[in-house]
Parts: structure tokens; sequence; C-alpha cells
């Protein structure tokens, strides 16, 4: 069952000289129970898209295109940024846990204070039944002496309690789609996978489906069912996980891939030739040519229309890699 | 806490003390001699002599200042004004009357307006209306407030003749009913308390502005956004108690600043406070009313130093919790 569908999703800046564009083009759906990575460098714009799904981007920001939530039999859609009905969309069908968690709570209020503010947006229930609420969701994320992290101010927290409140407060409205940007990067990587894994075993029991930014490969490969490979702004390659492990098939999917193996096996670490285009600048063509080693004549003048599979699954490249 | 709020205090008491004793040496050193407001030309100099020793003043400054403190802290006792022989204390706290009541009206004027309008602008920050409200309040902060006294009085008293601008009560004060007495007395608090707390309610809209602009702005609250907090919840609960904070801090400055500001009022609009007791004891050279004088604005502004350190460190878990805090 279908969940969210993002459709031609672009966001700009515009500006008295020339206008930035952030995203272009963005579309994928997201079923429900559904994990969907989004792969890509800094500055892709994979915040960018994060927030702009919540309706939370600056006023200044032009969006076009679709977003579509469908809850009950209902359809829910969004034109733009100061929509209101993204209003009745956060925290009950999609919630947030930032990258930096410390920073995303109030620095004057007690955590278990923090989590009854949500409870009272969103689920009506006496104050002793909220506390009761808050202190099983605190203890639903893996921290064991929950009344006592109740009662804590968030500088209390150290860092791998601080991603798990974070994340007990996004699941308190009981949303149906989480996003994590960044989930668990500053933690060990022991901590992330046990942090990761806990992810999963919630979203498993109730259905919840994930958008988890990532930048590390292995980390999308284990932990998704499909991965949205973005590249300057634009989509470049949206599979199935199993898929794209099996033949990537964009050459920027490739190079990562290739890259993740290098890693894995030791070997030194590898990087793809050449910088990470500014987001401000505009490359003709399709925007990976100036460091893709498949690109031909047409790839510097024309970008590459998206190729579409099955489940508006596509691929954007003039000579992508075909499955045997 | 408890102990944290006791070292506070006792650590406030050499500041006290080395405050007073500066304050002490400035006044004694300063030109003039305080026997000579009584000269006049049938007065010998053994006259002169006979008046400086009444008045201790021919002892040497040590055995004059330690002869002071012990006085002060032993028998609370400030001494006798040179100029009329009342006692220093006495004086003092009839004058406070009308500093507190004009201090109050000017701290309540200052804060509701610096707080309402620092948030309204907040919430539209950059726009027309955020810009005329900033730059006039910049204004006034940057106006001296004897200056501004005197065009209240220049355009309110004189020119358009609505309120008076001397005095805290008319003349014919007594012959009024109760209301009327109320009604007389707030007229003559109007252009004071203006003049004394407009330029702090610009003092205070700026901090509350830029803080609730910097919460609104703050990942905090795009967080709590993103778990849908309504916007009422995010502006009257989150935003305006971490703007609040920096406002609690300043409090130990507002205080001194109202103080200092209500001399120059007093002397100004003619009420009979502390600020103006003071001015006329500098003229006379009256040692003991200026000492008595400086001994309590010392006191007040240490002691809301004190107030505001313990407030903030109450409103602030992240400095109640550290170590080295209170
Ligand atoms: S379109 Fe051309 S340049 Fe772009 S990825 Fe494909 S082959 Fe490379």
């Amino acid at each position: 069952m279908i969940l969210l569908a993002v459709k031609n999703l672009a966001v700009q800046i515009p500006q008295q000289d020339k206008t930035i564009h952030l995203l272009k083009d963005i579309s994928f759906t997201l079923k429900r129970g559904e994990t969907l990575a989004i792969i890509g460098e800094s500055g892709c714009g994979k915040s960018t898209l994060c927030l702009s799904i919540l309706g939370l981007l600056p006023q200044h920001f032009q969006t076009a295109g679709n977003l579509t939530f469908y809850k009950n039999g209902v359809e829910i859609q969004l034109q733009d940024q100061t929509d209101p009905h993204f209003n009745n969309i956060r925290g009950s069908i999609v919630s947030m846990v930032f990258q930096d968690t410390l920073g995303s709570f109030n620095p004057l209020f007690r955590c278990g204070q923090q989590i009854i503010d949500v409870l009272k947006e969103h689920v009506s229930g006496s104050p002793i039944q909220n506390k009761q609420r808050a202190i099983q969701l605190i203890q639903q994320v893996g921290l064991n002496d929950a009344e006592d992290v109740f009662n804590k101010y968030p500088h209390q927290l150290s860092g791998g309690m601080s991603q798990r409140v974070a994340l007990a407060l996004a699941l308190a409205s009981n949303p149906d789609l989480l996003i994590a940007d960044e989930p668990a990067s500053s933690l060990d990587s022991m901590a992330k996978n046990q942090y990761l894994d806990m992810l999963r075993e919630l979203k498993d029991k109730t259905n919840l489906a994930l958008i988890l930014v990532l930048h590390d490969l292995n980390d999308a490969l284990r932990f998704s069912d499909s991965m949205f490979v973005m590249y300057n702004g634009r989509g470049f390659e949206y599979r199935k996980k199993s898929d794209i492990q099996k033949t990537p098939a964009h050459p920027y999917t490739r190079a990562l891939i290739d890259i993740q193996n290098s890693l894995n096996q030791t070997r030194l670490p590898q990087q793809i030739p050449g910088e990470v285009p500014s987001i401000t600048k505009l490359i003709p063509g399709c925007p990976f040519h100036p460091r893709c080693s498949k690109r031909s004549d047409i790839c510097r003048t024309t970008f590459p229309p998206p190729t579409f599979f099955l489940n508006n699954h596509f691929v954007c490249c003039h000579h992508y890699f075909k499955s045997n | 806490m408890l102990n944290g709020i006791i070292r506070r205090i006792l650590s406030a008491i050499p500041t006290l003390l080395v405050g007073i004793t500066l304050c002490f040496l400035i006044i004694h050193l300063a030109p003039g001699n305080p026997a000579t407001r009584f000269l006049n030309p049938s007065q010998t100099a053994a006259t002169q002599e006979i008046i400086r020793e009444r008045f201790g003043l021919n002892q040497s400054l040590p055995i004059q200042y330690f002869h002071w403190l012990k006085q002060v802290l032993f028998h609370f006792d400030f001494g006798y004004s040179f100029y009329n022989g009342k006692d220093c204390t006495e004086v003092l706290i009839s004058a406070l009357g009308p500093t507190i009541i004009l201090s109050f009206w000017a701290l309540v004027f200052a804060l509701s307006v610096g707080i309402s309008l620092g948030i309204f602008t907040a919430l539209r920050a950059d726009t027309h209306v955020d810009r005329v409200i900033n730059s006039t309040m910049m204004i006034f902060l940057s106006t001296p407030a004897f200056w501004l006294g005197l065009m209240f009085i220049g355009l309110f008293t004189i020119h358009l003749n609505w309120l008076p601008g001397s005095h805290l009560h008319s003349l014919y004060y007594d012959q009024l009913d109760s209301f009327g007495q109320l009604l007389d007395s707030v007229r003559h608090l109007i252009l004071p308390v203006f003049t004394l707390g407009l330029p702090l309610a610009a003092t205070v809209f700026k901090y509350i502005r830029a803080g609730m602009i910097d919460a609104l702005q703050s990942d905090y609250t795009l967080a709590a956004r993103a778990r849908g907090i309504r916007q009422s919840t995010i502006l009257w609960k989150y935003s305006l108690k971490n703007s609040l904070l920096p406002l609690v801090s300043l409090l130990g400055v507002i205080i001194p600043a109202l103080l200092s500001g209500a001399v120059i009022v007093e002397v100004v609009f003619a009420l009979p406070g502390v600020g103006r007791a003071m001015v006329t004891a500098v003229f006379g050279r009256d040692y003991p009313i200026l000492m008595a004088g400086a001994s309590l604005a010392f006191f007040i502004v240490i002691l809301f130093n004190i107030v505001a350190d313990i407030f903030y460190r109450i409103l602030d878990p992240r400095i109640r919790n550290s170590a080295g805090g209170l």
C-alpha cells in the first residue's frame, strides 16, 4: 500500500541575478513498511529533500511538483511548502530525526516534558497516561532506566542516549513515516549498527515506513529495501536494493560501490576522481560527466532522460549498465 | 545549590567593601571642604577649625574611614548630615519612596513594552514594521535621559500643557478626594516614568527581539515543528523561555541603569528621591549623606547581581548542573 508519492519535486532559491536549483525532478514512491535509503555525497540535496517532505523549507525557497500522502484511503495532496495541510501531516503522518540530535532538543526542558508535549499534540490522554506512554517510548528505543532518562535535561544525555531519545520524540506522535537524517552518524560503528538494528525491529513491529539518509553505502545495502541515489540535486538511480547490489546501473552508483568494496577489503580508500560539484553551479548535460568514465559527447550537452523500470524505478544515464 | 548561593553571597562582601572604600576615598579626595559652606565674612580661621573638628575632618583619612566603617558595621549608624544635622538613614529612607515608585513603574513599563514589542517584531523580522520599530527603539536606546526628559517637558508640559513636568503632586493635592489624588499622582509620574523607562525598554527590546529570532531559527524549533508541535506552543513555551533567559542576566545591568537614570530624572523633574538627595549632597560636600547613598547603591547593585545569578541558574539547567556552577 502506497504511503507517499513524490512527483517531479523541484526546489529552487530565486536570487536577483540567477536561480539556484537545489532539487530537480525528484520522483519516488514509498510503501508502508518500506525502507528507502537516500544516498549521495554531502551537498547533493538530501537534507533539502527531507525538509521539503515535511514542508519545513525556509520561506524564500520555491517548490514545484507534487507530494501526495495516502492515509486511511484519503489522498492528501500538497502543492507547496506553505500548504496548511502540512500542519496535519507533520508528526501525525511523518516525523523526523535530525542529524544533530542534541541540537534538536530544547535545552531548557526535560526530555520527558518534550516527549509529553508531542503526545499532547497528537494523542489525547490524561497527564498520567501521557507520562506512562512517554516512559514506554523511552523503553521502546532501548533505554533501560526510562524514569531516569525522563527526568534528564538534554545536555545530560550521552551521544548514544540522545540518538535514542530523539527517536522516542519522533515516534511519540505515532507517525507512518519516519525520516532519519544520517542516523547515528556520530556513533562508532558498533553502536551505530545496534541503533540501526533497533530501528529495523521497531519498523517491522509497527509497519513504519523509513527514509534513511545515509552516506555509508554499506548501511544502505544492509538496511534498506530500495535506494535513491542522488547527485547534484537530481535522482540518478532509483531501484530495489537487491537490483542495485547485483548490477548498479548508473556509473555513479557503480563508482560508489567500487569504493565501498575497496574499503571493505581494507585497501587504500579511493575516491571518485574529480570534485563534487557545488549545487550553485549549473552544469550542462549530465552533471556527472566531468567525473564519468563512460561519458560520450551527448553527455556534455543533454541531460539523460530517465529510463523507467517497474514500480516507477528509473535510472538517468545515456549509457547505463544493463542487467543481463 | 544552597551552598553555591551562600558562597556567592560571601564572595560579594569583599566587592562591597572595596567599592565603598574607593567611594570614600574619591569623595574625600575631591577638592572642596564641607566647612566652607558655612563661610561668611565675619568668620575667623578659628571658627572654621572648630567646624572642621566638629565634623571630624581634622583627623587623618584612615582614622575617619575606620571610624565611619565601625559606626556603620557595628551600629548601623551612617552619621548625620553636615548640612541640616538629620540622621542620614532617615533622610535616605524618606527619599527612597519616590525613587522606588519611579523605578518600579519604569521597570514595569520597560519590561512590558520591551518584551511585547520584541516578540512582535521578531515574528515580523525584516518587514517594514520591524524596521520602523527597531530604529525607533535604537533612537531611544542612544538618547541621554536628561535630554529626553527636557524634550518631554518642553512638548507635553510647556507646549501642549497636557502633563505636569515637576514634583510628585500638585500644590492643591491635599484638597482633592482620594480618586483625584490618585489621578494627580499618576499624571505627575507619567513623564518621569517614560523618561526613565524608554531607554530601558529599548534595551529589553533589543535582547528579546534577538533572543526570539535566534530561538525561532534554531534547530530545536525546526525539530519541534517536524514533530508537529503547534506554532503557539513553539512560540509561547519554547522560544519565549529561551529568549527571556538573557534578560534575567540583564537584570544585574538594568538595576544599576535604573538607579543612575533615576538620579538624572529626579533632578530634571524635581522629584524628592534618593538621586536628588545625592546630587544636593554632592554640591554641598555633605559627606555622610553621600557615603550613605553610595553604600545603598552598591548594596542594591550587588544584591540584584546575586538575584540575577540565582534566577539564571534556576532557569537554565545547563548551568545549574554544571560543575562549578551555583
Ligand atoms: S549520462 Fe554520460 S556522463 Fe552521465 S553518467 Fe551516464 S555516461 Fe556518465
